[in-house]
């Protein structure tokens, strides 16, 4: 291949693997969701992608779009665009703040409590929670609709709108800003479960819950906490990926739907693995995109996770779990 | 607390006897009928006029019309005639509520109903919709208009999807009832794939028409080369088809063809391609979602080239979506442009009408002018006969000082769709505004007339 052409291939490969990486970086914040709750909690939560949908469209009622959102005139305009002054996205950085604690009561708290305390008893059925989740999916997206209708939002994005070229390949800060945060949240959040005292007894009481009884560690309150982390990690998703999708009654089918299968492919039961998967799916998808066709940029990824399940069930990097009958 | 009744029930079923023969009754005895908004409309007197159920009216000679209707409406109630449905007409509106094309199709039809209702209704008769969502699903869609063919409404107003269309509209003909629809597919008035069928009337440009008054401009600006990218779905499909055979007719030839799936949001893949391919231009065909998604990606990897498309290129709907400045610089044919001056009037009504909504888009005109043509078309038969909607409104023109409703002079060809002005609009600082004025295409020799 002559060497113009390989610098072209070589750009192309870079330009899109780099988008791949940022999309596949909002998956991977959404599959760690996934895994964590699997991990401690046993739960499988199939409203996850309308739990990012949900602080999507509550931070813009807080902040940018309240008019058009139609919200009654009580609702504080936290972060809109009177103090926002010329820079609307630091409204919109103020509005995902306020929004952290609701998220974290909302669908960390109210969540556990409502459903998956008594849906989901030890050493009982998965099966009604799976349910359960799917109908609650459900009822945010028509929730969602009927309360600020069908039309998508356009949601500020935090990092701009420049884009830098270097050499052939451009990079804009939305792609960059995606990915720095998205690694800095998971970084954090490792460095939580590693490093402090909180992270180790959630640890335990992920890995045995019963032993982590005998030693005195409320299993119940670190079972809380993991639920409030993913409602941090979804928040977060949600002003990550929010600017490309808009905020949209629908919008979280399909990120519910990759995050699902990152979280499959690297394994349902590692955080890391779910993290793997995430950039892998989002790899996967431009690529197939760009070398296959469009067509098959989300056959791909699910045809990864079905081999997954045939040949490595656990996941990439999962550990096998047995279970007595 | 519990109501006790002190009516005798003989006394009870007497009236309940008496108010059910009165709803059976003709309206024709000459009795003054006050409308909601208390405008009085005089009977009518004589002359005849076939009712949408085969009942022969007498059909209206002398009225009088006290309405505190809209300006544009002021010399609507011109006649009145026997409502299909007591004093009402029933209209089934079938649409894609989960989706922002169904919903601004929605909020606009609303107003006109409510502007015509308050000036007194079509012919005296108050409209009465009856709004069923189809989610945008097409097995779903054609389901709703056969439940709601049941009805027997005066007509259909939507949907708008051309993929639900196409299925739906089906059972609009089996019914005979006339279907005013926003979707844009060409074979929804193809007479050779819709079977022959009399009963469809477009809203809005199909794309088979919007591509013959583009690509002269297309041509002009010395485009020879072009990639397309479309929505893998009817309309998109249908769009892309008839795009590309006006670009192959004129000699601009397709050098990439990609297709982007529906809800598809990350299209950097897609973009690369187009960074990567030699064509002079890119023409792209999706719907909002896709189409704002797209235009996000092509800012972001900063490709600098002529992008052209159909109205959703460079709709407001599409404009409200994308990060700022992503769609300056897009050209499209715009049939219905909510930017257009001549709307301005209409934009600061919809707004006043539907405070909290957003900015109205090419849907919410579609959904607006429907009904005052169906008004039109009604007042020009004399009566709720739709039996005649084909004979009054293929290959007929109504102009703007017929019914200021319909907002812009619209004719219609022998197989439904329509010819008028339209434009080409490119986006600046976010606005569409408009770059060239093309003349109807005057060929309806050619479409059926």
């Amino acid at each position: 291949m002559p060497w113009g052409l390989c610098v072209v291939a070589m750009s192309t490969f870079v330009q899109i693997s780099f988008s791949g990486l940022a999309t596949g970086a909002i998956f991977a914040l959404a599959a760690v969701g996934f895994a964590l709750l699997w991990q401690t909690a046993g739960a499988i939560n199939f409203a996850h992608g309308e739990f990012i949908a949900l602080p999507a469209v509550i931070m813009l009622i807080l902040g940018e779009h309240r008019p058009t959102l139609g919200m009654p005139d009580w609702v504080p305009l936290i972060g809109g665009t009177e103090l926002a002054g010329p820079l609307p996205e630091i409204g919109i950085v103020a509005a995902f703040v306020v929004t952290i604690p609701i998220a974290i009561l909302l669908l960390g708290f109210v969540f556990k409590v409502s459903l998956v305390d008594r849906l989901l008893t030890p050493g009982g059925d998965d099966i009604p929670l799976v349910i359960a989740t799917i109908g609650l999916g459900l009822v945010i997206r028509e929730y969602l609709r009927l309360e600020f209708g069908a039309t998508p939002q356009q949601f500020p994005s935090v990092f701009g709108t420049e884009v830098w070229r270097p050499g052939r390949i451009a990079i804009s800060a939305d792609d960059v800003g995606i990915l720095v945060v998205s690694i800095a949240v998971i970084l954090a959040l490792q460095l939580y479960l590693r490093r402090t005292y909180t992270g180790w007894q959630m640890e335990a009481a992920a890995q045995s819950p019963n032993t982590a009884r005998v030693l005195g560690i409320p299993v119940g309150r670190m079972i809380l906490y993991t639920f409030g982390i993913n409602a941090l990690l979804v928040t977060v998703a949600a002003l990550l990926v929010s600017p490309t999708t808009n905020a949209r009654w629908d919008g979280g089918i399909s990120l519910g739907l990759f995050a699902f299968t990152a979280a499959i492919i690297g394994g349902f039961n590692q955080v890391r693995g779910a993290l793997f998967g995430g950039f892998l799916v989002g790899l996967l998808q431009n690529w197939s995109g760009y070398y296959l066709s469009s067509a098959y940029r989300d056959a791909i990824p699910l045809l990864l996770m079905i081999l997954v399940i045939l040949w490595r069930p656990q996941g990439l990097f999962g550990i096998a779990e047995e279970r007595t009958i | 607390m519990t109501m006790v009744s002190r009516w005798p029930k003989p006394l009870v079923l007497l009236a309940a006897l008496t108010l059910a023969a009165a709803a059976c009754g003709d309206d024709d005895d000459g009795a003054t009928t006050d409308t909601s908004d208390g405008a009085t409309t005089e009977a009518p007197v004589e002359t005849t006029a076939d009712t949408s159920d085969g009942a022969t009216t007498e059909a209206p000679v002398e009225t009088t019309a006290d309405t505190a209707g809209s300006a544009t409406t002021e010399a609507s109630v011109a006649t009145t005639a026997e409502c299909p449905d007591g004093e009402s007409v029933p209209v089934a509106v079938p649409y894609e509520a989960n989706q922002p094309a169904g919903e601004n199709w929605r909020l606009g039809l609303e107003m006109a109903v409510a502007e015509i209702n308050d000036a007194g209704g079509i012919l005296g008769c108050q409209i009465v919709p009856e709004f069923q969502d189809t989610q945008a699903d097409p097995d779903v869609s054609k389901q709703v208009v056969a439940d709601m063919a049941e009805g027997s409404p005066y007509v259909f107003l939507g949907t708008v999807f051309s993929s639900n269309t196409i299925v739906n509209m089906v059972e609009a003909q089996r019914a005979e009832i006339p279907m005013f629809v926003g979707a844009e597919a060409p074979a929804i008035t193809n007479r050779e794939e819709n079977g022959d069928n009399d009963f469809i009337y477009r809203t809005s440009f199909g794309v088979d028409t919007a591509s013959d008054k583009f690509i002269s401009y297309i041509v002009d600006q010395g485009v020879t080369s072009i990639d397309m990218i479309y929505k893998n779905d009817e309309f998109g499909a249908g769009g892309r088809d008839a795009y590309a055979a006006a670009f192959e007719e004129v000699g601009i030839g397709i050098e990439l063809d990609i297709q982007v799936q529906p809800d598809q949001i990350d299209l950097s893949a897609e973009v690369a391609q187009l960074a990567g391919g030699g064509a002079d231009a890119i023409f792209a065909f999706m719907t909002e979602i896709e189409t704002a998604a797209f235009l996000d990606e092509v800012q972001a990897q900063a490709l600098e080239k002529p992008i052209y498309g159909g109205d959703v290129l460079s709709a407001a709907s599409t404009i409200a979506l994308v990060q700022p400045g992503a769609a300056d610089g897009t050209i499209t044919h715009a049939g219905l442009n909510a930017s257009a001056p001549v709307f301005a009037d209409w934009r600061d009504a919809y707004a006043a009408f539907h405070p909290a909504a957003n900015p109205p888009d090419h849907n919410s005109i579609k959904g607006y002018t429907a009904v005052y043509i169906v008004k039109e078309v009604t007042e020009r038969i004399g009566g709720f006969d739709n039996s005649q909607f084909s004979d009054q409104l293929h290959c007929a023109t109504i102009t703007v000082d017929d019914e200021p409703g319909v907002l812009l002079d619209v004719t219609y060809d022998g197989n439904g769709d329509i010819d008028r002005e339209s434009y080409i609009v490119g986006v600046v600082n976010g606005v569409g505004e408009i770059v060239e004025t093309t003349p109807p295409l005057d060929n309806l020799a050619d479409r059926g007339c």
